[in-house]
């Protein structure tokens, strides 16, 4: 989710990433599936800015729908209202959503087409915790729930929710950002050690996990991504505005610690790259954005080929300026 | 390198004619640290007085000849002071002459030696210029900023040649342990920081992307026989970390002990086998100094030397190794 109301980046580390499937059905036809969610910035007497209205939808058809009864602020632990934006995630298929429910502030999952919204369990919304201190997003097919608590709210560890069984896996606490795989089936999460240095892990479900501190140029990358392989990390890098390099992309094996060698990718270094994941046994689907700050917000979907960095435009659109906060589907 | 160095020490001693008593070892009589005082009017503070050489004896004797006020290249005073630099062993100081802003060179007995008037750029504002002297005060390392013509000069203080320049986009982190190479860092592609060893003439020698734990930790030294990248860790366990640049593997991971409360200031290779740090306590009222040699085959450690720096202090620079 990115926030044009609250400046700061919430997350230390910027891992990114999640997702896999293939659309099976693209050619077919289907419901109209979201690209991204988003909430207005209204400004109050002193030119503060807040979030505010309903949590809107872009979605695939260029139409705009308003969820109604979801949140448009985050509470704090007491349960007061924030100037953070409430909570909210589209799995990378563009057919789920999570939200914040509007009163009790309940996290909710629907479908995007339309269905009751289903209440995911109260504990991963732990006592003492706010909706502002967590971050929630879900597993590309919507089949799981990943909710990381931020550092303001102690060490409480992150949670996965499995839907179909409703199991609940704890993940050690003190990891920071943490994405789903390219099936889901796995968590990567990064995290600071005492001698300055950054490990990444990959959790499995299971409680079992690999770990490894990877070179500068996995780790100062900036935009990462597990494999559906549970070990393979794509790291791009954000290329570099005024020598005009690319980025670059490299693969890094967190069970081998093998790097391989940089691929340059066909994105204009003036470009801000947020979001990478694996679409594909070879193939991310990268995010861009440019405008923002008032301005329109024009989100870029391209796939990239992680042998060759061959790049293909996927998708472009606009979320309309005056935007408090927005979460692209998968991101 | 100690055995090099003490015959330069003799020798500089028997040249300039015997003052007083000749230092017996590398820190006898040599200097700690050079300070200057800070005057307070209307809540500004501003460098006075001249130059104090602190030495381990705890005599402080005013350095006369050297610039305080840094100058603009037409002569006129700037806000900033002048550069100094004193060289790890205590024995050499570098700076600008006052009287002509000529490059000096001054040697434990006191004799100065004055560089060539076109060691440094025309035109060069002294605030733009950073000194750094080898450990053993035989090399000299002017640094010289500017948006335009940035660049790093190399001397040898003893012939008084100017002996190559270094890129000036590459930051200087110094000499090698015995003055025969120096490192640079770079922020290279891909946002990683990247090391590079050249000859004492400037020739390059050899480049590499280390791991994170020796990026991210601060002040690298490097070893003398340039192969050696050394940083301290300090964290909650803290480390001393050795990085061979050659074969590009972290070598060694010592624990080491590190006394509370105080950051790393310097790290400097002082022998084949030795690192060697100053640490810095700020707080409140005077800056604490405490130089730690560490075994680079264990990490055991002792402390060299502490002291408290002048309390009247505006700037102060203390020796290297």
């Amino acid at each position: 989710m990115r926030h044009t109301t609250t400046a700061a980046a919430l997350l230390a580390l910027a891992v990114t990433g999640g997702v896999a499937t293939v659309p099976a059905t693209a050619h077919a036809r289907q419901a109209d599936t979201a690209r991204a969610a988003w909430i207005k910035a209204c400004t109050d007497r002193h030119d503060t800015e807040y979030p505010c209205g309903p949590l809107r939808l872009l979605m695939s058809s260029g139409r705009e729908r308003v969820v109604s009864g979801a949140a448009a602020r985050a509470v704090d632990r007491r349960g007061r209202t924030t100037s953070d934006p409430a909570r909210y995630a589209v799995s990378a298929d563009g057919q789920w959503l999570v939200y914040e429910r509007a009163g009790d502030h309940r996290l909710v999952l629907r479908r995007v087409s339309g269905s009751p919204a289903r209440e995911l369990p109260r504990s991963l919304v732990p006592k003492g915790i706010g909706t502002s201190d967590l971050w929630v997003s879900l597993s590309p097919s919507g089949d799981r729930v990943l909710v990381e608590y931020l550092e303001d709210a102690g060490r409480e560890p992150s949670r996965v929710l499995t839907l179909a069984t409703g199991a609940i896996t704890k993940l050690p606490a003190r990891e920071e950002s943490l994405r789903f795989s390219g099936d889901g089936d796995e968590v990567l999460s990064g995290r600071i050690l005492s001698d300055n240095t950054t490990r990444y892990t990959a959790h499995r479900l299971d409680g079992s996990a690999i770990r490894r501190v990877p070179p500068q140029a996995v780790a100062n990358s900036g935009t990462l991504a597990l494999a559906a392989d549970g070990h393979t990390v794509a790291a791009l890098g954000p290329g570099n505005e005024q020598t005009g390099a690319k980025p670059r992309l490299r693969l890094y094996d967190l069970a081998t610690g093998e790097l391989s060698p940089a691929v340059e990718v066909a994105i204009s270094p003036t470009v801000s790259v947020y979001s990478a994941r694996w679409s594909g046994p070879d193939r991310l689907t990268v995010k861009t954005y440019t405008g923002g700050d008032g301005e329109a917000v024009k989100v870029r979907v391209v796939t990239v080929d992680v042998t060759t960095g061959a790049l293909e435009q996927e998708d472009r659109y606009t979320i309309r300026a005056r935007v408090g906060s927005w979460n692209t589907a998968g991101e | 390198m100690r055995i090099a160095f003490t015959i330069t020490a003799a020798a500089l001693v028997l040249a300039a004619g015997l003052q007083g008593t000749a230092a017996a070892g590398p820190h006898g009589e040599h200097v700690r640290y050079v300070s200057v005082k800070a005057c307070t009017v209307r809540e500004v503070s501003t460098p006075c007085g001249p130059w104090r050489l602190v030495t381990h004896s705890g005599a402080i004797k005013p350095l006369k000849d050297a610039q305080v006020t840094a100058l603009y290249a037409n002569g006129k005073p700037s806000e900033g002071t002048a550069p100094i630099a004193v060289s790890g062993d205590g024995g050499t100081l570098a700076y600008f002459r006052k009287k002509d802003g000529r490059l000096a060179i001054r040697d434990a007995a006191g004799h100065v030696k004055l560089m060539p008037k076109t060691a440094l750029p025309r035109r060069t504002h002294q605030f733009n210029v950073t000194f750094e002297l080898s450990n053993d005060g035989r090399r000299l390392a002017a640094i010289v900023a500017g948006e335009k013509r940035a660049t790093t000069l190399l001397y040898d203080t003893v012939s008084g040649i100017t002996l190559g320049a270094l890129p000036g986009d590459e930051s200087f982190t110094g000499f090698s342990g015995d003055g025969g190479e120096v490192m640079t860092s770079v922020g290279a592609e891909e946002t990683t920081t990247e090391l590079r060893v050249y000859d004492d003439t400037g020739r390059f020698l050899l480049t590499r992307v280390p791991p994170q734990i020796i990026a991210n930790n601060g002040v690298q030294a490097l070893s003398p026989d340039g192969e050696t990248v050394a940083v301290l860790v300090a964290s909650r366990k803290p480390l001393l970390v050795l990085y061979n640049l050659r074969t590009d593997e972290v070598v060694a991971k010592h624990r080491i002990k590190l006394p509370a409360g105080y950051g790393v200031d310097r790290v400097a290779w002082t022998g084949e086998e030795q690192v060697t740090a100053h640490l810095t306590h700020g707080g409140s009222g005077a800056t604490k100094m405490r130089i730690v040699q560490f075994d680079a085959a264990n990490g055991h450690s002792r402390t060299r030397d502490s002291y408290t720096v002048l309390r009247d202090s505006y700037s102060f620079a203390a020796c290297g190794g």
